[in-house]
């Protein structure tokens, strides 16, 4: 197929107001099927006639995205870990863990920022500093 | 015949001796068992490319060469190619909207099952402590530090678990290592850091890597068990 018939296919497939917001994020245009969304709001699509490794693809719900975004076993889906997506098989779909709270967010890397993870000792230090102490005088 | 063979006479009869010439049989067995590039016929059909026509054999009319020139076809020939080129779909991936297959990630430790340390581990006091150890032991990179200690309900609990990760190579022999699967490589990619320090993880940093990857991690695994 040639590219440009591929692109406007595409085009006509998917819209002309999607494909406009794929230009902007993506970068090119995708037509495919809307597989599911997480509870995010990234939507997730399947085209199995696109080249291999670019057969799934998600479209972020937020301007700002992130690939830490996607949820976990979407993200599973997403690098061809399984073949079913959490929509359709329930094992790796979303269960809400009883310690978690009710709109649990994954968290996204938050390097060289205000968020950003800082090591730190887990244990008590194993010396202790000598703590100076004046006697008093008589 | 011995030493250097450099003397006048043995250059000489080297010149002069030729080699057996090979016989009409040995050349009949050849041509029979690879028939191009051979005396026996011409070679097969697109074996070499064509020769280019010279000018007094081309077959186009002059109208038909001056229509062409005058009308630029070959220019826009040209530049549908590289109009083309502008719809080309990349060779790689757009990645944070495609991902690739995992098993070409690195992937990260992060321990998932602390929480179930306490089933597998309390029977035995000091178990935790000797599997730990194990872990921290089996790291060719010696990349993760572990100390452990006794709690007051008596059992033993892993206190510092530190993991390098700009040490770790990523081997999995910890995970292969630990039978109750306290540590595990996940699939995430996106751990890339500006800073070495966000790389040294703590048991807290890999707790929380574990909750979040921990439904994935279980399919994961529930995959594998046949094989395990
Ligand atoms: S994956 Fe290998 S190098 Fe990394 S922490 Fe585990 S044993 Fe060490």
């Amino acid at each position: 197929m040639s590219y440009i018939t591929r692109t406007l296919t595409n085009l006509w497939k998917a819209g002309l107001k999607d494909s406009w917001r794929q230009m902007n994020y993506i970068g090119d245009t995708k037509a495919g099927t809307l597989i599911g969304s997480d509870r995010f709001g990234n939507k997730y699509y399947e085209n199995n006639e696109e080249l291999p490794l670019r057969t799934r693809w998600v479209d972020y719900k937020l301007h700002d995205f992130d690939a830490s975004q996607i949820e976990p076993g979407w993200h599973a889906w997403m690098s061809y870990a399984v073949d079913k997506a959490p929509s359709q098989d329930p094992s790796i779909s979303y269960q809400r863990r009883p310690w978690e709270d009710r709109d649990a967010k994954t968290i996204p890397n938050y390097t060289l920022g205000r968020g950003a993870y800082t090591p730190y000792s887990t244990t008590k230090s194993k010396i202790a500093m000598w703590e100076p102490v004046a006697a008093e005088r008589k | 015949m011995q030493g250097p063979t450099t003397s006048t006479t043995m250059m000489l009869s080297r010149q002069l001796v030729r080699r057996q010439p090979i016989t009409a049989g040995a050349v009949a067995r050849i041509v029979a068992q690879r028939t191009y590039a051979t005396p026996s016929g011409p070679p097969p059909h697109g074996f070499r490319t064509p020769r280019p026509k010279r000018w007094d054999e081309e077959k186009e009319s002059t109208l038909d060469r001056a229509g062409r020139f005058f009308l630029m076809t070959e220019m826009f020939r040209g530049m549908y190619v590289a109009l083309e080129q502008y719809f080309r779909p990349p060779y790689t991936i757009y990645y944070p909207f495609e991902k690739v297959c995992r098993i070409h990630h690195t992937a990260v430790p992060s321990i998932d099952a602390f929480k179930f340390d306490n089933k597998h581990l309390q029977p035995e006091p000091t178990t935790g402590d000797i599997e730990s150890r194990a872990k921290a032991d089996i790291c060719p990179a010696q990349a993760i530090t572990i100390e452990a200690e006794e709690r007051a309900d008596g059992s033993r609990r892993t206190t510092r678990y530190d993991i390098d990760m700009t040490k770790c190579i990523y081997c999995g022999f910890c995970q292969e290592s630990c039978p109750v699967d306290a540590i595990v490589e996940s699939p995430n990619a996106e751990y890339s850091t500006e800073t070495r320090e966000e790389l040294l993880y703590n048991k807290e940093k890999l707790l929380a890597n574990g909750d979040k990857w921990e439904p994935e991690l279980a399919a994961i695994i529930k995959a594998d068990s046949p094989y395990r």
